[in-house]
């Protein structure tokens, strides 16, 4: 029950949670984004919000971050120099040739990251048996690097083709591009991926090298700052895949905290349904800036071997959560057509909504909640006094544009931003060809609760659990985050004794590079593995859990061929006569951190007395008188129309919905009739 | 109608596009075949009781189109009331609602509810070999069907519920890759039959009689969209007539009213060889260019296409008779497809980018595997480069508008399957498609094959009228492909059959730049630049084409 302080970088605000272990309480903060400095919010917010005592007795720091992400997706990474085979240039340009949209003529691409002129090629061949088709022409490769020196890149990718068979030559051209004296960062593409396809292996390696300069750099300053503070405990990072790693082993492979933004929430959502027993659960994490939503079933986050960035592949684990621009900041606007549209352009944190009174004059979601009186009287729990003057003023010149009035203007603006999350939900669970209908919703972040009887509404949904820390629920979720480390391979080979004892010998050759990765003392791991396994002849395959006996398969070729055939008829509604065959093995180590307490939360409302408030209600069609009510004073059950304060979010109970006190500190809120 | 909530509509419609996707998604995971598996050359869709196209799955958009034409036709065969639970139905025979070719086979499956068809589920899919004179079975030189392979005419391969053992084995001993097929075969038969299952789950939870009344909403929907299209473009009617590598003209006339969009191609040259297109495949090119300038993002379904028409003469290369061969009609379909969209934006400013390298580019590549010995196939088509429009240069290196969700082969892929080595897969750097704004480039790959006894087979069209620019820019450049043997001169061919290849041969395949958009003088000397920097052009070509001093 280690004491552990948690902090989730947003689009617009830095929560924060802490865990401490002398009281057994949970505490939660706010502070605002510095989109220009992040670490700052971080620091500013561990300052502000936990006590120096409980700083220095904390045994772990937990961060949640879109550092690398944002980086990604703004283009400002590292001028990055490619260092590739002879004939093989332009892989990166060329990708698989896929069209996104199929029948969309006028379909763009997407822009490589390295442009042409910085992709050279060295003479040199491995086959794809790891065999040396044509040996390294070393002259070739201090050709290339002077070239990429003279450029001025400052990180260097190297991706020959069928390295993942054999590293040589790609080792060998690290040693010559340091003999030269190159400082600036290498990524070697059979380090950041034992994976074939050579164009997903290059666009991962090129994503490492992109990112890589930034990561590091913050990940320094951060621990810095928090040593400062006098923080003596491991700092980790969630990864993509769940579970979290440390600032040195992300340092040295940032792209595998690229995806990693929304996961916490994914992973505190799983908590939550394992604890309330819930089968299938649609997650909305209603940001300032962003919408994620992700599907929980039987207590577990779906995990994805290969991911999509901004049309950019990459080879490694991650947690199915799709995102889209929309969120509390996101700004009402008439597109070219006339028609009113809202986000994905952010107010942010800086300068705010217009009614946070912060200079922000354009009209955000925010906006046409605090004038609908969705927000309640106006005091936000994080000291802002709401403005519904300037929220008016803001929305006007759209309503004139679009010739309504501000209430109606207001009513569009939060139906059109609930009709596009409700879309992205549904993508999670309907085009899943599963019902959200009989889900759980779990709405969390600052504006979930605002958003979630629209929400719910909006899909026909009829139950929802509003988590105890709603606002800071992601923070929350990472204080759960364990250690992990994985690693994989390609090695082609017939499921077989032989084949199963080749990848026993892969398996433990991973568990030490996974080992030699770890810069922290783990007591115990738990120690997993994998093979993707396939009828030989087919391309795609079934990732099968096979368990681990020290750093060996513990089943035989026969148990394992069995438990793929089970799970390819669970999947294929057939089994085939054919030989099974081995693509690739995948090894994982995770060091659960120590268990916590439940979360006792200790959250104060700021309103005193109950009040009352007209409000607009969305299945009412007009405004209403609703209670307003401090979440920690309801018991039994508190009908709709109402809104329910607590310190980091606002709940908006629609009329026909009410609201339950649970056993663990959650709200549940059940549509009435159903 | 009444009594059924508009969201409920939506969930089932969002429902039918998630099970085609999870019926591509079985099919593609199970298959056996790379053209399957990596190029995805296979389509699935739901069809309602009568076979009009209710939902499409991912994959190939010129294969959607083949689905309900073949439900139809299995239909005209077996009248409703002669089929059982438990029937699947294969055809492959153009002749017999299969509409491409013998290579792609097509499974149909009906959906029973309280002992009514509510629905069908069907798949298609490249096999890569189905008999025929030669392997692979598309050969240029075919002149009937009856030597493109076995032919299966709309028949059972389940009769309730029972597997019609005849027809496998007869499918297994007419193909040079027995075991291939039965894998794809299979995955074919996974695809259509998870779809039956979800299907089945919607009309549990929903009820037949609401989810019959989704589909008819689901048509209107489309036909709602088509019709609001094609409002937007301009009535008129527009005639555009186009030389052919081989010399032929093409011609079509689309005539366009306020509810209405006919494309008219009685006038073409009679039927020859196996380049020539069923009735149906033809109306699948008007389809797609119908789709590309109505609505490109609306639902792709049979009310979608009500407005249209199409108008063919029996005997000609774009309405085939029996027993002509058209082992290579998606040659002649693409060719359709990208004459429609010419003659358009001949009329129409701006209505669609200037010409890509439009042809599939078909490479099938065999023989022994050097290391083990086993007889491998490729089947693949190549990419290319698509046309500038204005405000922007083309893409590079994309597949051509017959593909969409399709992915080429890695080259780490082929050498650890096939065992040939992929010398090089670059972008060319031919000149070409100059404009204002450019042509993106096609590419270049080179394959050198480890084993003797080898063979290539390709068609290729845009061979030598290239692809075309508009608005004063530049044309493209052509495809073609090359056999390279040590200390010979190149050989080079647009079409060709059972080409022998040896050990250390290199088959080097090249397409085409697209056409460029707009006077070269005018290109924003920058974007010149960073082409020069890029290698993209020389020095001489950036000063006599673009004026860069």
């Amino acid at each position: 029950m280690a004491t552990r302080i948690g902090v989730d970088i947003g689009g617009t605000f830095t929560d924060l949670v802490y865990y401490d272990e002398e009281t057994g309480r949970t505490v939660e903060g706010k502070v605002p984004t510095v989109p220009s400095s992040p670490d700052e919010g971080v620091v500013d917010a561990v300052r502000r919000c936990v006590p120096k005592e409980v700083i220095e007795r904390a045994e772990f720091f937990l961060h949640g971050t879109t550092v690398g992400l944002n980086a990604l997706l703004e283009r400002r990474g590292a001028k990055v120099g490619l260092i590739t085979t002879a004939g093989f240039r332009d892989v990166l340009e060329i990708r698989r040739g896929d069209r996104a949209e199929m029948y969309n003529l006028f379909w763009k691409q997407p822009e490589p990251l390295v442009p042409r002129h910085l992709r050279l090629e060295v003479d040199e061949r491995i086959r794809a048996d790891g065999g040396v088709h044509r040996p390294l022409d070393e002259a070739s490769v201090r050709t290339a690097v002077a070239a990429l020196m003279a450029e001025g890149v400052d990180s260097i990718a190297v991706c020959l083709i069928n390295a993942y068979a054999n590293p040589a030559h790609e080792e060998r051209v690290a040693a010559i591009v340091r003999d030269l004296g190159f400082a600036g960062s290498m990524s070697l593409s059979h380090r950041i991926s034992g994976e074939y396809r050579e164009y997903e292996r290059t666009s991962t390696t090129v994503i490492d090298a992109f990112v890589r300069a930034r990561m590091s750099g913050y990940l320094k300053r951060l621990d810095a700052r928090l040593r400062e503070l006098g923080f003596r405990g491991t700092s980790l990072i969630t990864r993509s895949g769940s579970g979290s790693m440390t600032f040195g082993e992300a340092e040295d492979r940032p792209f595998e905290t690229i995806m990693s933004g929304p996961v916490a929430g994914a992973q505190g959502a799983s908590e939550i349904a394992r604890m309330l027993d819930i089968e299938a659960m649609v997650t909305a994490d209603v940001g300032g800036t962003s919408f994620d939503t992700a599907l929980i079933l039987g207590g577990e986050p779906q995990i994805l071997y290969e991911g999509v960035i901004d049309n950019m592949p990459i080879q490694t684990p991650w947690v199915d959560v799709r995102s889209i621009g929309s969120g509390g900041g996101s700004i009402a606007h008439i597109d070219v057509g006339g028609l009113m549209r809202v986000g994905p352009r952010s107010a942010g944190a800086a300068p705010g909504p217009a009614c946070y009174g912060k200079g922000g004059t354009e009209p955000a979601m925010t906006d046409a909640a605090a004038f609908l009186g969705m927000l309640g009287p106006g005091r936000l729990a994080s000291g802002i006094t709401l403005d519904i003057g300037r929220a008016e003023t803001a929305i006007a010149p759209v309503a004139a544009a679009i010739g309504q009035n501000v209430e109606a203007t207001a009513i569009g603006i939060l139906r059109i931003a609930a009709s596009s999350m409700a879309n992205a939900m549904r993508e999670v669970s309907v085009e899943q060809g599963l019902d959200p209908r009989r889900m759980v919703l779990l709405p969390f972040g600052g504006a979930g609760p605002l958003m979630a009887t629209l929400l719910a509404d909006e899909l026909g949904m009829t139950r929802i659990v509003v988590p105890p820390l709603a606002g800071n629920f992601s923070a929350w979720g990472l204080l759960g985050a364990d250690m992990v480390q994985s690693a994989a391979r390609t090695k082609i080979m017939d499921l077989d004794d032989a084949g199963l004892a080749a990848a026993g010998d892969v398996l433990a050759d991973l568990f030490r590079e996974v080992a030699a990765r770890g810069d922290h003392a783990v007591p115990e791991t738990v120690r997993s593995g994998r093979l993707d396994l396939r009828y030989k002849g087919q391309e795609h395959w079934l990732s099968i859990d096979v368990p681990v006996a020290g750093d060996r398969f513990a089943l035989t070729a026969a148990e394992i061929g069995a438990a793929f055939a089970e799970e390819y008829r669970r999947s294929f509604d057939a089994v085939l006569p054919g030989v099974v065959e081995i693509v690739s093995i995948r090894a994982s180590e995770r060091a659960p951190l120590p268990r916590r307490g439940e979360i006792a939360a200790a959250t104060a409302a700021p309103a005193g007395a109950e009040e009352a408030f007209d409000a607009y209600s969305f299945t009412g069609k007009a405004r209403l008188r609703f209670r307003v009510v401090p979440r920690a004073a309801i018991g039994e059950v508190l009908d709709g129309p109402a809104i329910v304060t607590e310190s980091t979010a606002t709940l908006y109970l629609d009329a026909g919905w009410t609201a339950s006190a649970g056993r663990h500190g959650e709200l549940v809120l059940q549509r009435r009739g159903a | 109608m009444s009594g059924f909530d508009p969201v409920t509509f939506e969930i089932i419609q969002n429902a039918l596009e998630a099970v085609t996707d999870e019926m591509f998604a079985a099919q593609r995971k199970t298959s056996m075949s790379a053209i399957i598996y990596e190029v995805l050359d296979l389509g699935s869709g739901i069809c309602d009781a009568e076979g009009e196209i209710a939902a499409s799955g991912a994959g190939i958009p010129a294969f959607v189109g083949v689905l309900d034409k073949a439900v139809k036709r299995i239909l005209d065969k077996h009248p409703a009331a002669t089929i059982r639970p438990g029937d699947l139905f294969a055809t492959n025979d153009p002749y017999w609602g299969g509409v491409t070719h013998l290579n792609d086979m097509i499974l149909a499956l009906p959906v029973f509810s309280d002992g009514r068809i509510v629905a069908w589920t069907a798949n298609i899919a490249h096999w890569n070999d189905v008999g025929g004179n030669v392997p692979g079975s598309m050969s240029s030189e075919a002149t009937e069907i009856f030597q493109e392979g076995v032919r299966v005419p709309a028949v059972k391969l389940f009769a309730a519920g029972v597997a019609n053992e005849a027809v496998f084995d007869i499918l297994m001993v007419n193909s040079r890759l027995p075991d291939f097929l039965r894998g794809d075969l299979w995955a074919g038969i996974a695809g259509v039959r998870i779809g039956e299952r979800r299907i089945l789950e919607l009309i549990d939870k929903y009820g037949a009689a609401c989810f019959t009344a989704a589909l008819e909403d689901f048509m209107r929907l489309g036909e709602r969209h088509a019709l609001a299209g094609v409002a937007r473009l301009p009535n008129g009617r527009y005639a555009f007539a186009e030389e052919q590598d081989d010399g032929a003209v093409y011609r079509v006339t689309v005539e366009i009213t306020d509810d209405s969009f006919v494309v008219d191609l009685t006038d073409n040259p009679p039927q020859k060889g196996s380049s020539n297109s069923s009735r149906e495949g033809s109306e699948i090119s008007a389809q797609l260019a119908f789709k590309a300038v109505a609505d490109a993002d609306a639902p792709g379904n049979g009310g979608f296409y009500r407005p249209l028409k199409v108008l063919t003469r029996p005997g000609t290369v774009f309405h085939v008779e029996a027993p002509g061969a058209m082992g290579y009609y998606s040659e002649v379909e693409i060719r359709l497809f990208d004459l429609i969209l010419r003659c358009l934006a001949a009329h129409i400013p701006d209505i669609v980018p200037a010409g890509n390298f439009a042809s599939i580019c078909g490479t099938v590549i065999g023989g022994p595997h050097p290391d083990t010995g086993r007889h491998y196939t490729i089947v693949e088509p190549q990419l290319g480069g698509w046309g500038a429009m204005k405000g922007r240069d083309g893409n590079p290196a994309i597949f051509s508008g017959f593909h969409g969700e399709t992915y080429n082969c890695p080259a780490e892929v082929a050498e650890a399957r096939y065992g040939l080595t992929v010398d090089e897969l670059a972008l060319t750097v031919a000149e070409g498609g100059d404009g204002r704004w450019r042509g993106g480039k096609g590419i270049s790959v080179r394959y050198r094959v480890r084993a003797d006894d080898n063979f290539l087979s390709v068609g290729y069209t845009r061979t030598r009228v290239p692809p075309w620019g508009v608005a004063g820019g530049g044309d493209g450049t052509p495809n073609f492909v090359e056999v390279l043997r040590p200390g010979k001169p190149a050989e080079r061919y647009a079409f060709g059959t059972n080409i022998p290849l040896n050990r250390d041969d290199v088959i080097h395949l090249v397409t085409g730049v697209g056409g460029g958009y707009g006077d070269p003088r005018e290109r924003d000397p920058l974007a010149v630049r960073r082409d020069l920097r890029d290698g993209y052009i020389t020095p001489e070509h950036a000063e006599a084409v673009y004026g860069l001093r």
